[in-house]
């Protein structure tokens, strides 16, 4: 595959900018330094295998404009030709391949046009500049032979990769390491294991702990029964000895009951209930005598008479009295006041009648109409005749303000008509001025065209008369011949001074510029000699022409009326001034229909006002008789009110609140003089009722005088009378019913007495005697015995209770009745001393149970066994992803090692061949073999004087010599099986001397035969030496292709 | 007669879970209390239910090593069951045989085990027509040979259900312990076998006789996914029965596979993992979760998952905000599957060292003697004394080599090729 040609939309310094066709199988791309060499170089890599994924400051970005990118040509191995166009994008750039026809070619065709290569290869194998040429180069020497022999490998990369995967690897597992972490998992690992190890012997122990407790178990049951039975005697003796007072105070209290007979019939507290009962026999004869006294004093009240009993029979009429005696003397003290009030409001009548004027009098104030209805029409009226007054201002000032601006419409269309009569008219119509434009416009043109004609035939002419003229050759031969007379020079002094090289060299380059100068040299004319007829004939030519244009030109000139003599043709000022003129007309014209235009629009703005003016006096008048015939129908309104012609619509309202004030005051006057009757009527009312009851009853006295104060004393002396009489009459009949009362209270007391004493027989009679000192004697002879009797059962509760209730009595007293007191204390400490001792034995059991127990506890909850073995889970799951880890690296390694080893086998022989040819001619001929052992990946070569070396024994400039070879060998044996791919280099011959930069190119050339070669330069020697080695090669100027774009 | 049984197996007590590599306390408490969580609900499912008996088809508890806190835990289980009246019988197997260790720990009264001769026992003796379970244990681990031959006739008139751990049918994943076919089963006329062994429960045949693995009562490492229980079975009047599955673990395994096809860059690979955790969560029925992560396909974001520390970090984020919470959800690991976003086939084609090296990686799944060289690469560290045993005595088989290649090629491609240009 070659590239054809190379378009760069916008990449560094490159914008828009076009390569010429790279044909030839070398191009030389020349320029100096920052012409663009490494910025193409880049570009090429990017549009072939996309642009950094990071790193942006490489991508140089288009400094000179465009979209970022661009396109290749390229031309197959298979003669086929396809487009590359990439521009920066995702992953690398957008890329699209289409065939030569447009068609696009899949992603999948893309690596067979790229030879399968990589990116990285293409960049260390194909295109690559100096510093990329000695990338192999390493500080450590041992390293260099490794570097070179992968470089012909194309996998530059492939020591860095061994070493980093070998590292990985150690990083994880290494046989003898104890830090890597497989080894700190598998310490870890063993750790647990050895504590799960413990964990067991745990369990085992818990076992023997179950045996030993179900042991204890059966031994604990036995000793549980002889425990209890011992403990039950013990209790047994210990009550004994407990309840032994007891039992003697029982045997003294039963031999005194013996002695007391026992009588019954007695109850509860004989002699007390006797002293009660004689204490209540004689309060009740104190009872009884006392009632007798208190019914002889109510029998006494009840029998006494009451004074003026009569009076209560006129009840109803006192009682009226009574209710009214308050009004009374209310109304006797409100009537002077009431008359005041009366006085004082038909005064205020009199006033307002007065002030409404004459006419009105109480009745014309009850039928004057001031209601709501009348009101509204009132305000109706007031509403209209205000908005009519209103409207006919509002009219009046319409008309004044139009007939101003009518006014002022007049003086307008005055002074636009005078303005008018002051301005000039044109003298020339529009129309004329336009066909006089055309005219002058085909003048200027053809005048043009004959001052064209004419400067032609000048030269023509001019040239002529040169040609005329004897040349001079010398000014052609004067440069080279200076470069080389100094060329000479130099060489001159370059070999008399010990053949100094600078000299030589530039004394060779002026001879080199000398003849190009010879031949770059202009001739002085461009018309060859011997053409003198076809000089003559374009001459003749040239003035029939310009002929003719002058005629065209004096026929378009009468238009323009000029001021010529005849045949005379006109200058630029001629028609300048035509047009001046022109323009001036084409003013004055355009003035003078502007005024025109004013004057017509104020003349019909004026005629606009006037009719304004006389519509707005029509409806002036018109408002004006609204108002006149509302007036009239007003007066009319008033006059069937009654009222005044006079009165305005406002003072109505007025008229209305007054005549309704008047009416207030005469309806209030009325009212008193009615409230005044009611008072008097009312107070001789009552004393019409006081004096009815004093004529009844002689004895309540007679009034002192008919004045309204006897009245009132006359009432309260009735009153206070009737309420006297009948407190003595209720008095009386409350006497009459407490002698009953204590009438029946003497016949209970009596009962009660009677009650009391048959109680007392009765008691004396259950002693069976009748005397009461017997009967205390005999009952305390029964009390005795009683409290013997509860001695005696209190001490046999006593003794039941000691047992709990176990034994009965006759048991215990078999039982008392068969030892002694000291007999059972012996035995007592016989018992507790077999009980503790069986207590010991079983508090001991009980600790070793419980230690059992705890043990097992513990045991049972160790939970310790069980994280151990989570924990262990996790370190295998750990293990076994560090050894995935490690595995993957280390397969990865050794394919790695494997595959190198396969290539060296079955691809190495040619590459090494190849290079070896291209080392022999690149360091003419003194290294003639090249050889690598297989496995051992080490280059070694042959000197020709003397015997194999490694790299490291070379000089820099013969490596340099040997990576350009491997390369080379490599090249052309990945072109045996893929497309062969251009090779780009940048600058890599410069550290060459001249010869070996010499064989280098040619080396070059001989790859161009398979391969297409683009040299980036900036050195005009190594131009020259590419084109020494292949005369064919190409070169472009990269300057120029910058400058172009 | 109808009656109910919790037909379980393969408590496997107090057994760690596998394929964790790292937890927090709390969560590693709550792993480790997981098969006894789950024992106790078999207890509670029982009373709850009301069964006459619990059947445990072997492997109560999970090794050599069982451990006393998961015997006495179990003993106290069966008390339980004991104070509700209801039944327990208990056949071992491989991993709890006769001959393991003991703690000699009493059983309470209504519990049967079964010993190394098969028998036929009445669920209850005061019902002389009532279902018999008739069962055998192992008596040492390695029994590889039928144990059915063992088994009494089954009684006429009467349900009568076996009870055995073994491999029925060589069900693949496990081991061929007790082996015996469908037909030998069927052949017994038994109503009802249940069974153990198989960990993924499975209903063999769904007809007289039924043959049922309820599975293991608590998955324990990733391959054991998904809801895990015990089955209720009812038989009624007619001997018609009908098993019920109820889920009782209390830690739930599951499994993602996320493709990173699409996705740029590690905020947007943890985002896409953060949304199918939460899923994941809400399907598993308010228990715990613990999942592992397998990454697949190809993408910009391989690069960065292949980058040391990229995957642990990854699972630290997912801990961080869903293994705190509760229940939690604990990311066990994350396994890398994915490959490098290159052209492969382009690359195979070349004619320099990358194209020998890829159709060198190729020839390793057709040359049985390249693959044996490249298990020999990995015997430092498999074959070593220390390790060994953990690896289970044996290099990776071919399986995982093909695997292990496909990975070893990312890495190297990823140090020859250039990956900062695009292509």
């Amino acid at each position: 595959m070659r590239i054809d040609r190379v378009h760069i939309d916008g990449f560094g310094d490159f914008g828009n900018a076009s390569f010429p066709s790279f044909d030839e199988p070398v191009t030389i791309l020349y320029g100096p330094n920052e012409a663009g060499k490494s910025t193409l170089l880049a570009f090429i890599r990017m549009v072939l295998f996309g642009f950094p994924l990071r790193g942006a400051a490489e991508h140089f970005p288009p400094r000179a404009g465009g979209n970022h990118g661009g396109r290749l040509e390229l031309v197959s191995d298979a003669d086929e030709r396809f487009t590359i166009e990439r521009h920066r994008g995702r992953k690398g750039g957008l890329v699209t391949v289409t065939t030569a026809d447009g068609s696009l070619v899949p992603d999948s065709a893309r690596p067979a046009l790229l030879g399968h290569v990589t990116a990285l290869t293409f960049q260390s194998v194909f295109a690559f500049d100096l510093h990329e040429l000695r990338a192999l180069e390493s500080d450590d020497e041992s390293g260099i032979n490794s570097r070179i022999y992968t470089a012909g490998t194309g996998a530059a990369r492939l020591p860095q990769a061994l070493k980093q995967l070998r590292e990985r690897a150690e990083a994880i597992y290494a046989r003898k390491g104890s830090k890597q972490p497989v080894a700190r998992v598998l310490k870890e690992l063993q750790d647990i294991e050895g504590q799960l190890r413990d964990a067991l012997s745990q369990a085992q122990e818990y076992g023997a702990a179950v045996s030993r407790s179900a042991e204890l178990e059966g031994e604990g049951t036995a000793l549980d029964a002889a425990r209890a039975a011992a403990r039950s005697r013990v209790e047994e003796l210990r009550r004994r000895r407990q309840a032994w007072d007891e039992w003697v105070a029982l045997l003294d209290v039963e031999a005194r009951l013996s002695e007391i007979p026992d009588r019954t019939g007695f109850p509860d507290d004989p002699i007390g209930r006797l002293d009660d009962l004689e204490e209540r026999c004689r309060d009740a004869d104190e009872v009884v005598a006392a009632a007798r006294n208190e019914l002889e004093r109510a029998r006494e009240l009840a029998d006494r008479p009451v004074d003026g009993e009569e009076l209560l029979g006129d009840k109803s009429a006192v009682e009226a009295i009574r209710r009214g005696r308050g009004s009374f003397d209310a109304s006797v003290r409100d009537l002077p006041k009431r008359e005041s009030e009366l006085s004082a409001n038909e005064s205020d009548l009199t006033s307002e009648l007065r002030d409404l004027g004459p006419g009105w009098d109480d009745e014309r104030l009850v039928a004057f109409d001031t209601s709501i209805p009348r009101r509204d029409e009132v305000e109706q009226w007031k509403a209209r005749l205000s908005s009519a007054t209103a409207d006919l201002r509002d009219r009046t000032r319409d008309a004044e303000q139009v007939s101003q601006a009518l006014d002022e419409a007049h003086q307008r269309l005055q002074d636009r008509q005078d303005h008018l009569d002051r301005s000039p008219p044109s003298q020339t119509s529009p129309d004329a001025v336009r066909a006089r434009r055309s005219a002058l416009q085909a003048a200027r043109s053809r005048l043009a065209e004959f001052e064209q004609a004419a400067q032609r035939y000048r030269d023509l002419d001019a040239q002529a008369g040169r040609e005329s003229e004897p040349t001079a050759p010398w000014p052609r031969l004067a440069l080279p011949a200076a470069l080389a007379g100094l060329a000479a020079l130099l060489l001159v002094v370059g070999v008399v001074s010990d053949r100094d090289l600078a000299i030589l060299l530039t004394g060779a380059a002026l001879v080199v510029a000398a003849v190009v100068a010879y031949v770059l040299m202009p001739s002085p004319s461009s018309v060859q000699p011997g053409d003198g007829r076809g000089l003559g004939r374009l001459i003749e030519d040239a003035r029939r022409h310009a002929d003719e244009r002058r005629t065209a030109l004096l026929a378009a000139l009468p238009p323009l009326a000029l001021d010529l003599e005849a045949d005379q043709l006109p200058g630029d000022d001629q028609l300048n001034s035509v047009e001046t003129a022109l323009v001036r007309d084409d003013e004055l014209n355009r003035d003078r229909a502007q005024l025109v235009a004013a004057a017509d629009d104020a003349a019909k703005d004026a005629e606009r006002v006037q009719e304004r003016c006389r519509a707005a006096g029509r409806r002036r008048d018109e408002q004006q008789a609204t108002v006149d015939a509302a007036t009239v129908e007003w007066a009319a309104w008033l006059e069937r009110q009654g009222l005044p012609e006079t009165l305005a619509s406002d003072t109505v309202p007025e008229l209305f609140s007054r005549v309704d004030t008047a009416r207030v005051v005469a309806r209030t006057a009325g009212e008193k003089r009615e409230r005044i009757a009611a008072i008097q009527k009312d107070i001789d009312s009552f004393s019409a009722d006081v004096h009815a009851v004093t004529d009844g009853h002689p004895g309540l006295g007679p009034a002192s005088d008919d004045s309204s104060m006897a009245v009132a004393q006359l009432a309260d002396r009735i009153v206070a009378r009737f309420d006297q009489t009948q407190e003595a009459v209720r008095a009386r009949a409350e006497a009459v019913r407490a002698a009953d009362e204590r009438d029946a209270n003497l016949v209970q007391a009596t009962s009660r007495r009677t009650g009391i004493a048959d109680r007392v027989r009765d008691l004396l009679a259950r002693a069976h005697t009748d005397d009461a000192e017997e009967f205390r004697l005999r009952a305390r002879q029964h009390l005795e015995r009683q409290d013997l009797e509860r001695q005696r059962n209190e001490h046999t509760s006593a003794l039941c209770t000691v047992w709990g209730g176990e034994r009965d009595l006759d048991a215990l007293r078999s039982a008392f009745a068969s030892t002694t007191k000291d007999e059972t204390d012996d035995a007592l400490r016989d018992a507790e001393s077999a009980l503790a001792e069986l207590g010991r034995r079983t508090t001991e059991r009980d600790e070793e149970r419980g230690r059992l127990q705890l043990q097992m506890k513990q045991l049972s909850s160790d939970e310790a066994a069980s994280r151990l073995r989570g924990r262990r889970a996790e370190l295998v799951e750990q293990l076994r992803a560090l050894a995935a880890e490690w595995s993957r690296v280390v397969v990865a390694r050794a394919l790695l090692v494997r595959a190198r080893n396969t290539y060296e086998e079955e691809r190495q022989p040619d590459v090494v061949r190849r290079a070896a040819t291209f080392f022999h001619a690149l360091t003419g001929g003194r290294y003639s073999k090249l050889h690598v052992t297989v496995g051992e990946q080490k280059i070694t070569v042959l000197d020709e004087t003397g015997p194999w070396k490694t790299p490291e024994q070379l000089s820099r400039g013969t490596r340099e010599q040997l990576y350009l070879a491997l390369r080379f060998g490599l090249i052309q044996t990945m072109g045996d099986e893929a497309e062969r791919l251009p090779v780009i280099v940048d600058e890599i011959l410069v550290n060459f001397d001249l010869e070996r930069a010499r064989r280098a190119a040619a080396a070059f050339v001989e790859l161009s035969r398979t391969n297409q070669v683009l040299v980036l330069t900036c050195h005009q020697w190594i131009v020259d030496l590419f084109t020494e080695a292949a005369p064919a090669a190409a070169v472009v100027d990269l300057c120029a292709v910058r400058v172009a774009s | 007669m109808s009656f109910r049984f919790v037909h379980a197996a393969d408590f496997h007590l107090d057994s760690p879970f596998t394929g964790v590599r790292e937890t927090e306390p709390q969560v590693a408490e709550i792993l480790r209390r997981a098969t006894f969580t789950a024992y106790q609900r078999v207890i509670a499912l029982c009373i709850e239910r009301g069964v006459d008996a619990l059947l445990v088809a072997g492997d109560i508890f999970d090794g050599a090593d069982r451990s006393l806190a998961a015997q006495i835990q179990f003993v106290r289980g069966l008390e339980r069951l004991n104070d509700a009246g209801i039944r327990a019988f208990i056949c071992h197997g491989n991993h709890d045989p006769l001959d393991g260790w003991g703690a000699r720990l009493k059983m309470p009264s209504n519990v049967h085990q079964f010993g190394e001769s098969a028998e036929a026992v009445p669920v209850d003796p005061r019902v002389p027509s009532g279902p018999v379970v008739c069962g055998i244990s192992y008596p040492t681990r390695e029994m590889r040979s039928s144990l059915l031959p063992g088994f009494p006739a089954r009684e006429p008139g009467r349900v009568t259900i076996g009870l055995l751990h073994a491999n029925v049918g060589a069900s693949t994943g496990h081991e061929a312990y007790a082996p015996c076919s469908l037909e030998d089963l069927v052949a017994t006329g038994y109503d009802y076998w249940a069974l153990g062994h198989v960990h993924t429960r499975a209903i063999v045949r769904d007809q007289a006789p039924l043959v049922v693995y309820p599975g293991n009562t608590q998955g324990r490492h990733p391959n054991e996914r998904g809801p895990r229980g015990v089955y209720v079975v009812d038989v009624d009047d007619h001997g018609a029965i009908s098993p019920e599955f109820v889920a009782v673990d209390a830690v739930r395994w599951e499994q993602l596979d996320v493709q990173i096809d699409g996705i740029e860059d590690d905020s947007a690979l943890f985002s896409r993992l953060d949304g199918r955790v939460e899923d994941l969560l809400h399907q598993t029925d308010e228990r715990h979760l613990v999942y592992r992560i397998s990454l697949r396909g190809r993408g910009p974001v391989h690069g960065s998952i292949a980058r040391p520390g990229t995957l642990d970090g990854l699972v630290g984020q997912l801990n961080e905000v869903w293994g705190t919470r509760h229940p939690f959800a604990f990311c066990g690991g994350i396994l890398d599957q994915t490959r490098f976003e290159l052209d492969r086939d382009a690359l195979r084609q070349g004619t320099d060292f990358i194209g020998d090296f890829l159709a060198l990686t190729d020839e390793v799944s057709r040359d049985e003697g390249l693959a044996a060289a490249l298990q020999q690469e990995l015997a430092p560290l498999y074959d070593s004394t220390r390790a060994r045993k953990y690896f289970d005595g044996s290099l990776p088989p071919t399986d995982d080599l093909r695997a292990l290649v496909a990975a070893a090629e990312d890495i190297a491609l990823a140090l020859l090729v250039d990956d900062e240009v695009g292509g």
